[in-house]
């Protein structure tokens, strides 16, 4: 029992003074730090333009070179624009000559032909092929018997058929006269057959019934053909001076549309202006530029585009048939032109008048189907080479923090770049007070604040290696406390060409892009005692 | 004495076992010590268990955090960040519960045959560092310069009931033998057959994160998609055609080397359990989650922070794919041994080791206990100890046992500060008792006869 009481005082004894030794713990601050990525982006000079301006269109060479290209509408002329055939009216006489009749109610026959002449203005077709078209023909007879009238066109054929017209013309005293009319529509007259161009021959029978009337010399028949809606599917012509003019437009040109460009200093290096033709009328035709000038839309300037360098009017390719076609390009440059010199970035606006003439030398045979016609589209081309320096950006937007924050200690960005374009791009971030008053700025150091450096060119301006960068921003406490206190930011951002202190022309390739990636560490405040 | 009994029995009002107590252990004569060593003899000739008086016994444990080690040094501030970065690589809370439904015991000759039927609970959550320390510093720091190895995170349960037949019986003068045969029914498992997680900041580019991993976890009893229904789990229990079954063997010996020393040692809870009633394997694919931020320029402006953050935890989701499938599997119980001597230095007065351990999934739980023990006959013994344990050498236990008439109770716990400083302790384990003890002799392992 003794030994019991004791085991038991010693048991109670222990567990006493542990007890007594051990107080209630307090929580050391735990301040843990997450890092977490941000942003992963690749741009490429399509995103870029895209956001630019979606109706930019980027035109890329063999050489991966950018344009940026600015397009006119299409100007059009078609074939009924180049050649109308005009309705045509021609009269014309047979007399067969004195003869005498046998008698009464015994026939005749007095055949001859006639070359008839069409005025179709100052086209000389020699060969016509029409889809719709009607020629009548009026008839009057002096011929004192019955004369059945049957004209035959040896060179007016359908399907390969002749075509021909008879008419009744008896006599009852006095001239006759009749009517017929003969559907064009799929014929094909080949004047060239009657050895003329517009010439008609005409094959005629006259079968006379005799009424015991002689027939004199002055007796004959009166022809008079009207030939309307010649609607033509195919001509071989000759054609002196046909002058058409295509509408005068304009050519927006959009890029640095919205900046401010008093410090800009930039030199386009090659812009030009691209005339493209598509021409399916077989014929020599010539492209006259009546105007074509530069125009800065704010103050009205206008410069003329001198084209001394290049043969005004040009001569455009043609096909050899109308089942063809022919393209031709006209570059106006820098070595055809002052283009180099007025084609700048206040420059707008570039402005178009163009003629096209057709004029056949040496009376060459043409040919012009219905379908056929001349397309033209104006280009200005401004190839992505250029030297750039002092471009500045600059916006001021309002700071909305959620009142004060106690959750973040500090904290840092990081900022990782890979900039394969020729440009070098600074940037700032100032935060302001109510009054726009400085606060505080994003970098501290100069040379933090060059975001991107430009890539490394070769002696082309072309990019060959990109630039790596990578920039940490640390935000202490008071930094931090500063920056939320803020009311507005402005982000000012400087851009240029890669060493444009040289005036160094870079390119701007397909290839090019920009990796950008940014990343944010933020150390909480105490997690365990808020 | 009265009123020592009137306390004592306050705390004995339900009858409760734990798996393993290296402080029960070396107390003499009860029962329940057949549970760590099926050689044992009790002393009683009869021994019964009497059901509705079990309740629920806890071990908790956890391997790190050393509280009490820290409290002190700084001034009494508990830097918590100082204590996970010491805790090992891989960390286990455990949680074991056992209730004993009925025990009989009863003594022939040389033989004693026991039978029992224990409800079990058997958890070990399993926590690696890593994922301690991202939690509490964040990634921003150690996490951008190296990977957080996150491997190992995992959940292993079982619920189940052990009916056991046990025999003992002496080889020769100086040996004894026993053996328990047991039958096991599950009743719900969760186990983790897979844990591989790693999560990598690029602390070289802009802390892109990238998680990779692949998990493969398998249930039974609890339904499909984690739905857990007690009636659906009872019905599986009763109904033995549908049910979990599988079973476990104990060995064990005793050895005694003189009238002074003795040696035992034993193998316990070798045993498998094949799970079929509800049994679903959920294995994700080798996934890979990268994120490096947004594409800036793709944002159409109008999405906010939440926007983009619901749009990332939905990326990480829809890149993990799990096949469900229905598949019975077979799950091991957690095996432990045990090994002790012990000497007589004088009558009533011993001194003895034990060195235990406890297989735990992805884990092994050693335990060395050093003690003295008391003994005043078969009436009442009284030991201190101090273990080894839950990675800490501080854990003061004690025992008690104590005869009134054919009432013997019990009670000892590996670590009494985590019963009255819960604070200060890594883990602790209380047993105590309520048996019926009837006839039997001097206690088997106390040679000389008792006073």
């Amino acid at each position: 029992m003794r030994n019991f009481k004791f085991a038991m005082g010693v048991f109670s004894l222990a567990a006493l003074c542990l007890t007594s030794c051990l107080n209630e713990p307090k929580l050391k601050e735990l301040t843990p730090t997450l890092a977490v990525p941000i942003a992963d982006s690749k741009l490429s000079v399509y995103d870029i333009l895209a956001r630019a301006d979606s109706n930019e269109l980027v035109i890329i060479d063999t050489s991966g070179l950018l344009s940026l290209k600015y397009e006119s509408d299409l100007l059009s002329v078609s074939a009924q624009d180049i050649v109308q055939l005009p309705s045509v009216n021609q009269n014309f006489q047979i007399t067969p000559g004195a003869t005498n009749v046998p008698p009464s109610g015994q026939q005749i026959e007095l055949t001859g032909s006639e070359n008839v002449n069409l005025n179709f203005g100052s086209i000389d077709l020699h060969q016509m092929n029409l889809k719709e078209g009607l020629v009548t023909f009026n008839f009057t007879s002096t011929i004192p018997n019955d004369v059945l009238l049957v004209f035959t066109f040896p060179d007016v054929r359908k399907n390969g058929v002749e075509q021909s017209v008879q008419a009744s013309l008896n006599y009852t005293g006095s001239p006759v006269s009749a009517q017929v009319q003969l559907d064009l529509a799929g014929a094909d007259f080949n004047f060239a057959a009657s050895g003329s161009p517009n010439q008609l021959r005409v094959n005629y029978s006259l079968q006379v019934t005799s009424k015991g009337n002689n027939i004199s010399a002055n007796d004959g028949v009166n022809v008079d053909a009207a030939f309307d809606n010649l609607q033509f599917s195919k001509l071989r012509y000759v054609a002196s001076d046909i002058n058409i003019d295509l509408p005068a437009d304009s050519v927006l040109i959009r890029v640095f549309r919205n900046t401010t460009l008093s410090n800009l200093e930039i030199s386009y290096i090659n812009p030009s202006v691209d005339v493209h033709v598509e021409n399916s009328v077989s014929s020599p035709i010539s492209l006259l530029f009546k105007k074509l000038q530069m125009i800065e839309v704010e103050s009205g300037v206008v410069n003329d585009i001198d084209l001394t360098g290049i043969s005004n009017p040009t001569q455009i390719n043609y096909p050899p048939n109308t089942d063809q076609k022919a393209s031709t390009d006209i570059h106006i440059g820098a070595s055809e032109s002052n283009i180099e010199q007025i084609f700048t970035p206040v420059k707008k606006e570039l402005i178009h008048d163009l003629a096209v003439n057709l004029s056949t030398p040496n009376g060459q045979i043409n040919e012009i189907a219905d379908h056929s016609k001349i397309d033209v589209k104006v280009v200005a081309n401004l190839p992505l080479e250029l030297t750039l320096s002092n471009w500045v950006i600059e916006a001021t937007v309002p700071l909305d923090f959620p009142g004060e924050q106690t959750v973040v200690k500090n904290g840092s960005i990081r900022l990782l770049t890979s900039n394969m374009f020729p440009v070098d791009v600074k940037t700032q971030v100032y935060f302001l007070d109510a009054n726009r008053n400085l606060i505080d700025s994003l970098f501290v150091n100069e040379e933090d604040s060059q975001i991107l450096q430009s890539a490394a060119t070769d002696a082309n301006g072309r990019s060959v290696v990109a630039t790596d960068k990578i920039i940490d921003i640390p935000f202490p406490d008071e930094k931090l406390t500063r920056m939320l206190n803020a009311e507005f930011v402005t982000i000012k951002g400087t851009v240029a060409t890669g060493e444009a202190e040289s005036g160094k022309k870079v390119r701007i390739y397909e290839n090019n892009y920009i990796d950008v990636k940014l990343g944010l560490k933020a150390q909480f405040n105490d997690i365990l005692n808020q | 004495m009265k009123k020592l009994v009137l306390l004592l029995s306050i705390f004995f009002a339900v009858g409760v076992n734990a798996q393993h107590n290296p402080s029960l252990y070396p107390m003499s004569n009860t029962f329940q010590n057949l549970y760590a060593n099926p050689s044992y003899l009790p002393y009683s000739g009869f021994h019964l268990g009497l059901p509705g008086l079990s309740g629920a016994s806890v071990r908790l444990g956890f391997t790190g955090f050393p509280v009490g080690s820290i409290i002190g040094d700084s001034g009494g501030e508990v830097d918590v960040a100082s204590l996970v970065k010491k805790l090992d690589k891989q960390n286990s809370i455990l949680f074991d519960n056992s209730v004993e439904l009925i025990s009989v015991g009863a003594k022939f000759n040389s033989l004693y045959i026991s039978l029992s039927s224990r409800m079990r609970i058997s958890t070990n959550f399993n926590m690696p560092k890593d994922l301690m320390l991202l939690a509490l510093e964040g990634n921003g720091e150690q996490f951008a310069s190296r990977p957080a190895d996150l491997s190992g995170l995992a959940l292993n349960t079982t619920v189940y009931t052990e009916t056991a037949l046990g025999v003992s019986f002496p080889i020769g003068d100086n040996l004894r033998l026993g053996v328990r045969g047991k039958f096991l029914q599950g009743i719900a498992n969760v186990t983790t057959e897979k844990s591989e997680f790693k999560l990598t900041t690029d602390g070289e580019s802009n802390y892109a994160i990238s998680i990779q991993g692949q998990y493969q976890l398998r249930t039974s009893g609890i339904g499909e998609g984690i739905e857990w229904s007690p009636e659906d789990a009872l019905n599986a229990f009763l109904n033995l055609e549908e049910s979990n079954t599988g079973f476990g063997l104990d060995i064990g010996a005793t050895y005694t080397f003189s009238e002074r020393v003795t040696f035992s040692a034993a193998i316990a809870d070798l045993g498998y359990i094949k799970w079929k009633n509800e049994a679903y394997s959920y294995q994700s694919n080798a996934f890979d989650f990268n994120y490096s931020g947004e594409d800036v320029f793709a944002l159409s402006g109008e999405e906010d922070s939440d926007a983009i953050a619901t749009k990332l935890v939905d990326s990480l989701i829809s890149a993990i794919t799990v096949d469900t499938l229905k598949e019975e599997y077979t799950s091991t119980l957690n095996a432990r041994f045990m090994a002790s001597g012990e000497l007589k230095l004088k009558d009533k007065h011993y001194v003895g080791g034990v060195i235990a351990g406890e297989f735990v999934p992805d884990n092994f739980q050693p335990y060395v206990t050093a003690y003295y023990r008391l003994q005043f006959g078969k009436k009442f013994g009284f030991l201190l100890s101090n273990s080894f344990a839950y990675g800490s050498a501080l854990n003061p236990g004690f025992g008690l046992t104590g005869k009134l008439g054919p009432v013997q109770l019990y009670m000892a716990s590996d670590n009494f500060l985590g019963l009255v400083l819960p604070q200060s302790a890594r883990g602790a384990q209380f047993t105590a008792g309520l048996n019926l003890v009837f006839g039997g002799s001097s206690p088997a392992r106390d040679v000389i006869a008792p006073e």
